[in-house]
Protein backbone atom coordinates (compact mmCIF):
# COMPACT_ATOMS: atom_id res chain seq x y z
CA UNK A 1 0.00 0.00 0.00
CA UNK A 2 2.85 2.46 1.15
CA UNK A 3 5.00 1.41 -1.96
CA UNK A 4 2.35 1.48 -4.70
CA UNK A 5 1.46 5.34 -2.74
CA UNK A 6 4.72 6.43 -3.10
CA UNK A 7 5.32 5.51 -7.02
CA UNK A 8 1.39 7.64 -7.10
CA UNK A 9 2.77 10.37 -5.73
CA UNK A 10 6.34 9.60 -7.90
CA UNK A 11 4.85 9.41 -11.32
CA UNK A 12 2.30 12.53 -10.64
CA UNK A 13 5.30 14.75 -9.37
CA UNK A 14 7.09 13.31 -12.73
CA UNK A 15 4.34 14.64 -14.87
CA UNK A 16 4.39 18.17 -12.86
CA UNK A 17 7.98 19.22 -13.35
CA UNK A 18 7.95 18.30 -16.57
CA UNK A 19 5.41 20.54 -17.53
CA UNK A 20 7.74 23.55 -15.51
CA UNK A 21 10.57 22.22 -17.54
CA UNK A 22 12.45 20.61 -14.82
CA UNK A 23 13.83 17.86 -16.82
CA UNK A 24 16.83 16.59 -13.60
CA UNK A 25 13.33 16.17 -11.19
CA UNK A 26 11.10 14.41 -14.19
CA UNK A 27 14.31 12.11 -14.74
CA UNK A 28 15.12 11.61 -11.41
CA UNK A 29 11.54 10.38 -10.01
CA UNK A 30 11.05 7.91 -13.31
CA UNK A 31 14.45 6.18 -12.10
CA UNK A 32 12.78 5.60 -8.33
CA UNK A 33 9.32 4.90 -10.38
CA UNK A 34 12.00 2.30 -11.81
CA UNK A 35 13.11 0.18 -9.11
CA UNK A 36 10.39 1.05 -6.78
CA UNK A 37 8.12 -0.57 -8.96
CA UNK A 38 10.65 -4.10 -9.03
CA UNK A 39 9.67 -4.19 -5.37
CA UNK A 40 5.93 -5.42 -6.75
CA UNK A 41 5.33 -8.38 -8.35
CA UNK A 42 5.59 -9.10 -12.06
CA UNK A 43 5.83 -5.67 -12.35
CA UNK A 44 9.82 -4.99 -13.63
CA UNK A 45 10.50 -3.35 -16.24
CA UNK A 46 12.05 -5.36 -18.80
CA UNK A 47 14.51 -2.64 -19.69
CA UNK A 48 15.73 -1.67 -16.36
CA UNK A 49 19.48 -1.70 -16.74
CA UNK A 50 18.82 0.32 -20.13
CA UNK A 51 17.38 2.75 -17.99
CA UNK A 52 19.75 2.79 -15.26
CA UNK A 53 22.99 2.66 -18.07
CA UNK A 54 21.57 5.87 -19.70
CA UNK A 55 21.31 7.44 -16.47
CA UNK A 56 24.48 6.36 -15.28
CA UNK A 57 25.78 7.72 -19.03
CA UNK A 58 24.16 10.79 -18.20
CA UNK A 59 25.90 12.37 -15.60
CA UNK A 60 29.52 10.60 -15.98
CA UNK A 61 30.19 13.19 -18.74
CA UNK A 62 30.12 16.55 -16.44
CA UNK A 63 32.83 14.87 -14.09
CA UNK A 64 35.60 14.05 -16.30
CA UNK A 65 35.15 17.12 -18.42
CA UNK A 66 35.01 19.70 -15.89
CA UNK A 67 38.18 18.69 -14.18
CA UNK A 68 39.59 18.35 -17.47
CA UNK A 69 38.98 21.93 -18.45
CA UNK A 70 39.05 23.52 -14.88
CA UNK A 71 43.23 24.38 -15.38
CA UNK A 72 42.49 26.06 -18.35
CA UNK A 73 42.93 29.61 -17.70
CA UNK A 74 39.43 30.82 -18.44
CA UNK A 75 36.95 33.22 -17.20
CA UNK A 76 34.60 31.88 -14.71
CA UNK A 77 31.68 33.27 -17.19
CA UNK A 78 33.51 32.09 -20.22
CA UNK A 79 33.97 28.35 -18.24
CA UNK A 80 30.25 27.92 -17.95
CA UNK A 81 29.20 28.60 -21.03
CA UNK A 82 31.67 26.48 -22.47
CA UNK A 83 30.49 23.76 -20.35
CA UNK A 84 27.07 23.96 -20.53
CA UNK A 85 27.69 23.97 -24.49
CA UNK A 86 30.03 21.29 -24.67
CA UNK A 87 27.23 19.08 -22.50
CA UNK A 88 24.24 20.26 -24.56
CA UNK A 89 26.12 19.43 -27.91
CA UNK A 90 28.00 16.34 -26.66
CA UNK A 91 26.62 13.08 -28.79
CA UNK A 92 26.66 10.42 -25.81
CA UNK A 93 24.67 12.66 -23.45
CA UNK A 94 21.91 13.84 -26.45
CA UNK A 95 21.54 9.74 -26.87
CA UNK A 96 21.16 9.02 -23.57
CA UNK A 97 18.10 11.73 -23.05
CA UNK A 98 16.44 10.49 -26.19
CA UNK A 99 16.68 6.66 -24.70
CA UNK A 100 15.22 7.66 -21.48
CA UNK A 101 12.54 9.79 -22.86
CA UNK A 102 11.37 7.32 -25.00
CA UNK A 103 11.18 4.84 -22.35
CA UNK A 104 9.35 7.64 -20.29
CA UNK A 105 6.82 7.68 -23.20
CA UNK A 106 6.55 3.96 -23.24
CA UNK A 107 5.39 3.20 -19.63
CA UNK A 108 3.54 6.61 -18.45
CA UNK A 109 0.23 4.96 -20.04
CA UNK A 110 1.05 1.74 -18.74
CA UNK A 111 2.07 3.02 -15.11
CA UNK A 112 -1.00 5.53 -15.05
CA UNK A 113 -3.69 2.55 -16.06
CA UNK A 114 -1.98 0.01 -13.37
CA UNK A 115 -2.00 3.01 -10.54
CA UNK A 116 -6.14 3.89 -11.21
CA UNK A 117 -7.04 0.04 -11.19
CA UNK A 118 -8.27 1.02 -14.66
CA UNK A 119 -8.46 -1.45 -17.06
CA UNK A 120 -6.64 -1.33 -20.53
CA UNK A 121 -9.14 -0.98 -23.13
CA UNK A 122 -8.71 -2.61 -26.48
CA UNK A 123 -10.78 -1.67 -29.25
CA UNK A 124 -12.67 -4.49 -30.53
CA UNK A 125 -11.95 -5.04 -34.38
CA UNK A 126 -14.77 -3.51 -36.69
CA UNK A 127 -16.62 -6.05 -38.46
CA UNK A 128 -15.76 -6.36 -41.88
CA UNK A 129 -19.29 -5.26 -43.48
CA UNK A 130 -19.22 -1.88 -40.94
CA UNK A 131 -17.50 0.99 -41.46
CA UNK A 132 -16.10 3.85 -39.80
CA UNK A 133 -15.63 4.41 -35.52
CA UNK A 134 -19.39 3.14 -34.88
CA UNK A 135 -17.87 -0.38 -34.40
CA UNK A 136 -15.53 0.70 -31.62
CA UNK A 137 -18.21 2.62 -29.27
CA UNK A 138 -19.16 -0.69 -27.22
CA UNK B 1 4.91 -16.61 13.95
CA UNK B 2 7.21 -13.52 13.26
CA UNK B 3 6.55 -11.03 15.89
CA UNK B 4 5.35 -7.97 14.64
CA UNK B 5 7.90 -4.63 14.99
CA UNK B 6 6.75 -1.72 17.12
CA UNK B 7 7.70 1.55 16.42
CA UNK B 8 6.19 4.21 18.46
CA UNK B 9 3.86 7.05 17.16
CA UNK B 10 7.08 9.45 16.98
CA UNK B 11 8.79 7.76 15.25
CA UNK B 12 6.15 6.68 12.93
CA UNK B 13 5.51 10.49 12.28
CA UNK B 14 8.96 11.52 11.76
CA UNK B 15 9.77 7.85 8.86
CA UNK B 16 6.18 9.21 7.45
CA UNK B 17 7.34 12.70 6.55
CA UNK B 18 10.37 11.32 5.16
CA UNK B 19 8.67 9.43 3.20
CA UNK B 20 6.61 12.38 1.71
CA UNK B 21 9.56 14.32 0.77
CA UNK B 22 10.85 11.31 -0.85
CA UNK B 23 8.01 11.26 -2.69
CA UNK B 24 7.90 14.81 -3.17
CA UNK B 25 11.02 16.34 -4.05
CA UNK B 26 12.31 14.94 -7.01
CA UNK B 27 15.66 16.91 -7.60
CA UNK B 28 18.04 14.43 -5.82
CA UNK B 29 16.98 15.47 -2.05
CA UNK B 30 14.80 12.87 -2.33
CA UNK B 31 17.59 10.44 -1.76
CA UNK B 32 18.27 12.44 1.68
CA UNK B 33 14.82 11.63 2.77
CA UNK B 34 15.36 8.19 1.60
CA UNK B 35 18.60 7.86 3.53
CA UNK B 36 17.17 9.47 6.76
CA UNK B 37 14.01 7.17 6.31
CA UNK B 38 16.42 3.93 5.85
CA UNK B 39 18.13 4.70 8.78
CA UNK B 40 15.34 4.96 10.98
CA UNK B 41 13.89 2.00 9.68
CA UNK B 42 17.06 0.30 10.26
CA UNK B 43 17.15 1.19 13.67
CA UNK B 44 13.33 -0.58 13.88
CA UNK B 45 14.09 -3.74 12.75
CA UNK B 46 17.23 -4.16 14.05
CA UNK B 47 20.84 -5.38 12.94
CA UNK B 48 20.58 -8.77 13.86
CA UNK B 49 17.33 -9.44 11.30
CA UNK B 50 19.33 -7.35 8.32
CA UNK B 51 22.21 -9.84 9.60
CA UNK B 52 19.65 -13.16 9.14
CA UNK B 53 18.13 -11.63 5.44
CA UNK B 54 21.59 -10.95 4.05
CA UNK B 55 23.94 -13.17 5.61
CA UNK B 56 26.98 -12.83 3.89
CA UNK B 57 26.39 -9.77 1.82
CA UNK B 58 25.74 -8.23 5.01
CA UNK B 59 29.19 -6.45 4.80
CA UNK B 60 28.39 -5.52 1.63
CA UNK B 61 25.16 -3.64 1.89
CA UNK B 62 26.87 -1.76 4.99
CA UNK B 63 29.13 -0.73 2.26
CA UNK B 64 26.92 0.23 -0.47
CA UNK B 65 24.79 2.33 2.90
CA UNK B 66 28.16 4.07 3.56
CA UNK B 67 28.81 5.24 -0.20
CA UNK B 68 25.32 6.39 0.10
CA UNK B 69 25.59 8.51 3.10
CA UNK B 70 28.40 9.87 1.54
CA UNK B 71 26.36 10.85 -2.07
CA UNK B 72 23.76 12.45 -0.13
CA UNK B 73 26.46 14.34 2.23
CA UNK B 74 27.04 16.49 -1.22
CA UNK B 75 23.68 16.49 -1.98
CA UNK B 76 22.75 17.67 0.89
CA UNK B 77 25.91 20.07 0.71
CA UNK B 78 25.32 21.28 -2.50
CA UNK B 79 21.39 22.54 -1.36
CA UNK B 80 22.83 24.11 1.22
CA UNK B 81 25.12 26.48 -0.53
CA UNK B 82 22.61 27.07 -3.16
CA UNK B 83 21.55 30.92 -2.93
CA UNK B 84 19.68 31.13 -6.23
CA UNK B 85 16.32 29.20 -6.39
CA UNK B 86 16.88 27.95 -9.89
CA UNK B 87 19.24 24.78 -9.69
CA UNK B 88 19.30 24.77 -13.66
CA UNK B 89 22.12 28.12 -13.60
CA UNK B 90 24.63 26.35 -11.04
CA UNK B 91 27.46 27.09 -11.54
CA UNK B 92 30.58 24.55 -12.43
CA UNK B 93 32.95 26.78 -11.07
CA UNK B 94 32.32 25.78 -7.31
CA UNK B 95 33.24 22.57 -6.23
CA UNK B 96 30.19 22.10 -3.99
CA UNK B 97 28.51 21.80 -7.81
CA UNK B 98 31.11 19.31 -8.82
CA UNK B 99 31.12 17.10 -5.92
CA UNK B 100 26.97 17.12 -6.19
CA UNK B 101 27.25 16.05 -9.74
CA UNK B 102 29.61 13.14 -9.29
CA UNK B 103 27.25 12.25 -6.43
CA UNK B 104 24.73 11.87 -9.00
CA UNK B 105 26.72 10.01 -11.30
CA UNK B 106 27.37 7.58 -8.59
CA UNK B 107 23.79 7.26 -7.74
CA UNK B 108 22.65 4.43 -10.71
CA UNK B 109 25.42 1.97 -9.50
CA UNK B 110 23.65 1.84 -6.18
CA UNK B 111 20.55 2.67 -6.59
CA UNK B 112 18.64 -0.52 -7.34
CA UNK B 113 20.61 -1.90 -3.96
CA UNK B 114 19.12 1.14 -2.16
CA UNK B 115 15.57 0.33 -2.98
CA UNK B 116 15.87 -3.10 -2.81
CA UNK B 117 17.19 -3.05 0.75
CA UNK B 118 14.02 0.10 1.60
CA UNK B 119 11.85 -2.52 0.42
CA UNK B 120 12.41 -5.04 2.58
CA UNK B 121 13.29 -2.95 5.42
CA UNK B 122 9.47 -1.64 5.30
CA UNK B 123 8.24 -5.13 5.00
CA UNK B 124 9.49 -6.17 8.34
CA UNK B 125 7.25 -2.93 9.86
CA UNK B 126 3.61 -2.70 10.05
CA UNK B 127 4.37 0.40 7.90
CA UNK B 128 3.81 -1.11 4.61
CA UNK B 129 0.05 -1.44 5.20
CA UNK B 130 -0.49 2.19 6.19
CA UNK B 131 -0.41 5.29 3.99
CA UNK B 132 1.59 8.48 4.16
CA UNK B 133 -1.16 11.63 5.48
CA UNK B 134 -1.94 13.93 2.87
CA UNK B 135 -0.57 16.61 5.14
CA UNK B 136 2.56 15.59 5.26
CA UNK B 137 2.33 15.58 1.20
CA UNK B 138 1.22 18.93 1.12
CA UNK B 139 3.73 20.24 3.57
CA UNK B 140 6.55 18.72 1.58
CA UNK B 141 5.62 20.15 -1.65
CA UNK B 142 6.40 23.12 -0.48
CA UNK B 143 10.30 22.99 -0.19
CA UNK B 144 9.80 22.20 -3.92
CA UNK B 145 11.82 24.69 -5.91
CA UNK B 146 9.30 26.83 -8.27
CA UNK B 147 9.95 26.83 -11.97
CA UNK B 148 8.72 29.19 -14.03
CA UNK B 149 7.15 28.61 -17.47
CA UNK B 150 7.86 30.61 -20.67
CA UNK B 151 4.32 31.33 -20.44
CA UNK B 152 4.17 32.74 -16.71
CA UNK B 153 7.48 34.96 -17.66
CA UNK B 154 6.05 36.71 -20.26
CA UNK B 155 2.45 37.00 -18.11
CA UNK B 156 4.52 38.86 -15.67
CA UNK B 157 6.48 40.71 -18.10
CA UNK B 158 3.38 41.77 -19.39
CA UNK B 159 1.88 42.59 -16.21
CA UNK B 160 5.29 45.11 -15.37
CA UNK B 161 4.79 47.03 -18.40
CA UNK B 162 1.23 47.10 -17.79
CA UNK B 163 1.84 48.59 -14.27
CA UNK B 164 4.46 50.94 -15.61
CA UNK B 165 1.77 52.50 -18.39
CA UNK B 166 -0.99 52.61 -16.02
CA UNK B 167 1.77 54.65 -13.26
CA UNK B 168 2.65 57.23 -16.59
CA UNK B 169 -0.91 57.32 -17.63
CA UNK B 170 -1.80 58.75 -13.85
CA UNK B 171 1.07 60.95 -13.22
CA UNK B 172 -0.21 62.84 -16.87
CA UNK B 173 -3.25 62.74 -15.82
CA UNK B 174 -2.35 64.40 -12.42
CA UNK B 175 0.10 66.74 -14.18
CA UNK B 176 -2.64 68.31 -16.49
CA UNK B 177 -5.10 68.90 -13.50
CA UNK B 178 -2.69 70.25 -11.58
CA UNK B 179 -2.28 72.40 -14.76
CA UNK B 180 -5.90 73.37 -15.03
CA UNK B 181 -5.83 74.18 -11.54
CA UNK B 182 -2.94 76.52 -11.78
CA UNK B 183 -5.10 77.73 -14.87
CA UNK B 184 -8.23 78.63 -12.65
Amino acid sequence: MLIRQIIKTKLKQNLNREKVGDQISSFLSFFDIVNLLSLKKNLDIPEKSKVIQAWQSLYDFDLNRVLNSLNKNEKMETFNKTFKQLYAEDYDIQISKKILLIFKKKYEKTLHIYLNEEKIIIPSEAPANVKGDIAYLD
Amino acid sequence: MEKEIYISPPLTQLIFRHMASFSVINDSRQFVHLYQAIELLRVCVGEKKIEEHYKKDYASINNTLISFGKIVYHINHYFDLLKDTDYKNSNVWKETYRNFLNALSQMPVIHTRIIHFFGFLLEKTPLKNRTIPSDYLAQASKDLISFETEQDMEKKSLNYRKQHFEQELQKLEEGEEKKENDNN
